[in-house]
């Protein structure tokens, strides 16, 4: 799931990057570097896996406490599992979360910064 | 008047679909400071080629352009976007303002680069929209402008980091002829009463009467000064001999 998840990011930032393709070529030729840029869709990327992070994190919280079992006719035994999420699982939900968005927006980050400047305007 | 951009012998190709394109043919041409030059030409004539290169924003395949006498492209990387930041302000033919930004914030994007605080950045960018007559649409997006007034804030983004040159790119071609006057006007103050240094890529015969001097650049070739082609006397279209720009611009700065 986080190999999909890091795959939907990648796609996701490589759509931004093409769609601003003229706004990539108008911030160079203001005298933005290719670091700014790269940095930028970087942090953007970032933010997006965060708020990505924090919403499953929310959305997952009324199924705390759930229980449910597995029963096995064989044994005649019955395995219960208990969902939890406290505080651990959550911060660690999101520091996962920001490692996704830098490695699945790292690529497409860089392919917006190495745009020459007047192949970005000409695709915009 | 000291030569402040001295191209020499630049050529630019470019390979399109495996074919060879050339763009620009060992073009000299030197720019005074102070200038407000007109470069025209049909389509694909290379004078937005030749934009480019006196900006860095492309490399010649060949030959040298000196802008203050250093060559742009000798610089790599941040030296050279810094370059770009501080000597030069660009006009595009489409605007290219930051949809999701107001005009303030537009304007004081190039600031974002300079040492100024975050005051200092909007006290500046107001000033600068106030000079262009838009002091009183700071805070209105792209969208809510029309399309003079969003080149009046391209333009406004142009000068704000108070560059040596204003280069724009048919800076008058997405306007109506009354906006596009008003554009032509306010180019025409900044080199008169700024003394801005401005070139200037437009095939429109009017908007030409603004500069001080014209060039022609046809197949990626500079005609030689003071000449024009043929068909432009066969159209009785006069432009070597350029008025000075009318004095009803004042009123804009």
């Amino acid at each position: 799931m986080a190999i999909g998840s890091g795959f939907a990011t990648t796609n996701t930032m490589y759509a931004a990057v093409a769609k601003r393709s003229k706004e990539i070529g108008t911030l160079r030729t203001l005298g933005f570097s290719e670091g700014s840029i790269l940095l930028s869709f970087l942090t953007e990327s970032m933010l997006i896996a965060v708020l990505a992070g924090v919403l499953g994190c929310v959305l997952v919280l009324p199924l705390n406490w759930v229980t449910s079992g597995v029963g096995s006719f064989v044994s005649f035994s019955e395995i219960a599992f208990r969902f939890r999420v406290g505080p651990t699982t959550i911060v660690s939900g999101v520091i996962f979360s920001v490692v996704l968005g830098v490695l699945g927006g790292a690529l497409p980050a860089r392919a917006a910064a190495k745009k020459e400047i007047i192949a970005a305007l000409r695709e915009g | 008047m000291d030569t402040v951009v001295e191209a020499r012998k630049l050529s630019k190709e470019y390979i399109r679909d495996a074919d060879r394109v050339v763009a620009l043919k060992d073009v000299d041409l030197e720019i005074s400071g102070g200038e407000f030059l007109a470069l025209m030409g049909p389509s694909g004539s290379g004078k937005s080629t030749l934009l480019h290169l006196i900006a860095a924003m492309d490399r010649p395949t060949s030959g040298q352009v000196l802008v203050l006498g250093k060559d742009p492209h000798s610089l790599a990387g941040r030296a050279l976007a810094r370059w770009r930041n501080v000597h030069i302000g660009f006009v595009f033919q489409s605007f290219n303002l930051i949809p999701v930004l107001t005009a303030l914030e537009n304007v004081a994007l190039p600031l974002k680069l300079t040492s100024l605080s975050a005051k200092e950045q909007m006290e500046h960018a107001t000033t600068v929209l106030s000079l262009v007559g838009l002091g009183d649409r700071l805070h209105h997006f792209p969208r809510q402008l029309s399309g003079g007034q969003e080149q009046r804030v391209a333009i406004a983004r142009a000068i704000v980091t108070d560059p040596d040159f204003i280069l724009a790119d048919e800076p008058t071609g997405n306007l109506d002829a009354a906006s596009a006057n008003e554009i032509l006007e306010l180019l025409a103050a900044l080199n008169r009463d700024h003394d801005k240094t401005i070139v200037m890529v437009t095939h429109d015969p009017h908007a030409v009467r603004f500069a001080k001097a014209i060039r022609y650049l046809e197949k990626g070739a500079l005609r030689p000064a003071g000449e024009q082609p043929e068909d432009w006397v066969d159209r009785n279209i006069s432009v070597v001999s350029v008025p000075s720009a009318k004095n009803s611009s004042e009123a804009l700065l």
